[in-house]
């Protein structure tokens, strides 16, 4: 029934009814004469998850780097809730709520789980140095008030049994929920995931994908996702964009995106699952 | 029958988040504070031990924050503890500022300085960091030289005064500076484990990520750079104003890197690291001092390291610490304390 009402909520977006949240225009972007990425547009609707698929080295870290501020396109525009943010730099967006995780993990090793996600809320508490120095009162309730926040996600994540840890000693799958909850803490209006999937187990996959679409179907939150395993991204994506040597080759629903000849062409030798 | 609870049970966030949060941690805390309240008592002469002590832990709690937590490297700490003391010193002297002012003000003149030295650590990381600090302590003791005229950047300082009373004996002085240092070393503490904590200690662990998180890196930079700054301020102000006269020999690139020996030593990401090392290291120089001329006496064959001495000492310490012990003496402590807890099993 969930899924009947999202796709009504699908058929909206096509009509462009919804602004869309994120939206790139004509994006390019080269390295030394390596084009990472040439004239790609993307639109995100608000109620969406939308995927990006494509072979190694085919520019989708790529974007989702442009979208964050870590590059600069050298040619397009990046509209954020109706804001154009292509000047901005990385701190700004996050500010603005765009979160996301990373291909590599990229969590801080020498800190715990607990104040792992804890960074996440960095962006949203307000005590300054003089009152965090000072800390009773004003801070320490602050802190309070945050720290009830983040025990929300560990137990969302079923990570309880880690909070105290380093992260630098836990298993790879655990790493890879801890940033997802560091990404999740900041209150992001954006998630973007890049291959949050990758290297785990079965079962971790399933744990994953539970939550994606539970931020999904709760919390409303529109979704960039980047994944290698077809299974997962036919499953959990509205709509998918298909890139290949810096292009989008193909755009739609994961129905439509499986019957494209020029996406069958790219994946050649890796059949594309049903 | 008195029944002990098997453990310390937190049952509230602020119990969890508390900086001394065990009985052991409380108790000897306070038995650590009523030491030092009563130390001249029975420290008699040696009382000075102790001022050095705590001046340097100020210092050092800077250096700290600035290395240990937010992983910037610096060779320039002692510029900034020069730059706090002859700024207090300038201050009560030329313009008779009263001392309780021109303390925070020399922690604040510092701070402005450290920030400044923040910019291009955007750009410049590790040891390229670290030469362009090292260039700051040397162009901090050239113009210190310069601008003072006569040899070394002599310059006499008054007695600290409080109101109409002037600070004359040395005990006065230690519950002044006593009151500082911990008042200190409690913001420190605070500070790391705050919101401000956590924003340094991740763009110390992984920067882009923690930009991704909306942490400003150049803000926070600047930020640990300038708070490091005014902690050594603060130390050279109490310096200058104990000592009553300062050169620049007082804080010169050996005093810098005394400073890194410090943190590595007493454990760099944690808040009793500074003080550890302050002390570890103070002692340990005293003690080569007394040391050194007793080896060249009865042991003459070893007159060639004995002037070195103390180099020889630290540079042995800190090459095991790094190898067997990188979290310094805080977490040889802590390792410790388990063991006695645990005695006579082993886990
Ligand atoms: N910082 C960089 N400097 C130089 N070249 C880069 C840089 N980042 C990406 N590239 C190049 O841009 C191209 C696209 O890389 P990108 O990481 O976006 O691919 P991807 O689709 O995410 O691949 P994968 O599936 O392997 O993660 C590659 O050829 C890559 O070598
Ligand atoms: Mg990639």
């Amino acid at each position: 029934m969930v899924k009947e009402a999202l796709g009504v909520a699908r058929i909206y977006t096509c009509n462009s009814l919804m602004e869309p949240i994120l939206r790139g225009e004509d994006l390019h972007l080269s390295f030394h004469g390596i084009h990472a990425i040439q004239g790609v547009d993307v639109d995100v609707a608000p109620d969406e998850i939308f995927g990006i698929i494509g072979p190694n080295g085919a520019g989708k870290t790529s974007v989702l780097n442009c979208i964050n501020g870590f590059y600069h396109p050298q040619r397009g525009r990046i509209i954020f809730e109706g804001q154009d943010i292509s000047r901005m730099p990385p701190h700004t967006r996050a500010h603005l709520g765009i979160a996301r995780t990373f291909q590599n993990i990229a969590l801080y090793p020498g800190m715990t789980v607990l104040d792992n996600i804890m960074t996440g809320r960095v962006i949203r508490m307000r005590s300054g140095v003089l009152a965090c120095g000072v800390y009773r009162g004003p801070a320490e309730r602050e802190q309070v008030r945050h720290r009830r926040i983040v025990e929300e996600i560990i137990d969302f994540l079923e990570i309880e049994f880690a909070r105290d840890h380093r992260v630098a000693d836990l298993a790879y799958g655990i790493q890879k929920k801890v940033e997802l909850g560091r990404a999740l803490a900041m209150d992001p209006k954006l998630l973007i995931l890049d291959e949050p999937m990758a290297g785990m187990s079965m079962d971790e996959k399933a744990d994953m994908a539970r939550y994606v679409l539970e931020l999904k179907e709760v919390r409303r939150l529109p979704m960039i996702l980047i994944e290698h395993d077809m299974g997962v991204v036919m499953d959990l994506c509205d709509r998918i964009m298909v890139m290949d040597y810096g292009r989008k080759i193909a755009e739609g629903s994961p129905a439509e995106v499986q019957r494209n000849p020029d996406v069958i062409r790219a994946y050649i030798g890796e059949a594309v699952p049903v | 029958m008195a029944v002990r609870p098997a453990g310390d049970f937190k049952i509230t966030y602020p119990q969890d988040m508390a900086l001394l949060d065990t009985a052991f941690n409380r108790w000897g805390f306070l038995l650590l504070v009523g030491a030092l309240v009563l130390a001249p008592a029975w420290l008699g002469n040696y009382i000075f031990l102790l001022t050095t002590i705590g001046v340097f832990a100020i210092g050092a709690t800077g250096l700290a924050l600035l290395t240990g937590f937010t992983g910037q490297i610096s060779l320039g700490h002692a510029a900034f503890m020069a730059i706090g003391a002859y700024a207090s010193a300038l201050l009560t002297g030329g313009w008779g500022l009263p001392f309780l002012l021109s303390l925070p003000l020399a922690g604040i003149i510092a701070f402005l300085f450290g920030a400044a030295v923040a910019l291009p650590s955007l750009r410049i990381k590790g040891l390229y960091l670290a030469i362009a600090t090292l260039a700051f302590q040397f162009l901090t003791e050239y113009t210190i030289i310069h601008a003072a005229g006569q040899g070394l950047g002599a310059i006499s300082v008054r007695a600290p005064r409080i109101g109409p009373w002037v600070m004359r004996s040395e005990v006065q002085f230690y519950y002044v500076l006593l009151a500082v240092w911990l008042a200190s070393g409690i913001f420190a503490a605070n500070l790391v484990r705050s919101r401000i904590g956590l924003a340094l200690m991740a763009v110390r662990d992984r920067d882009y990520a923690a930009q991704v998180m909306g942490i400003n890196l150049l803000y926070y930079k600047a930020l640990a750079f300038g708070l490091s700054a005014f902690y050594a301020g603060i130390a050279g102000s109490l310096w200058a104003h104990y000592n009553r006269v300062i050169t620049i020999e007082h804080f010169t690139l050996v005093t810098s890197i005394d400073y890194v020996a410090m943190i590595v030593m007493g454990g760099l990401t944690s808040v009793w690291g500074p003080h550890l090392g302050a002390a570890f290291v103070t002692a340990l120089s005293q003690g080569l001092r007394i040391i050194a001329p007793l080896v060249i006496t009865v042991l003459p064959a070893f007159a060639k390291i004995a002037t070195p001495l103390r180099e020889i000492v630290f540079g042995s310490i800190l090459i095991a610490l790094l190898i067997w012990e990188p979290g310094g003496l805080a977490t040889l402590l802590r390792k410790l304390k388990r063991y006695v807890d645990l005695w006579p099993f082993s886990y």
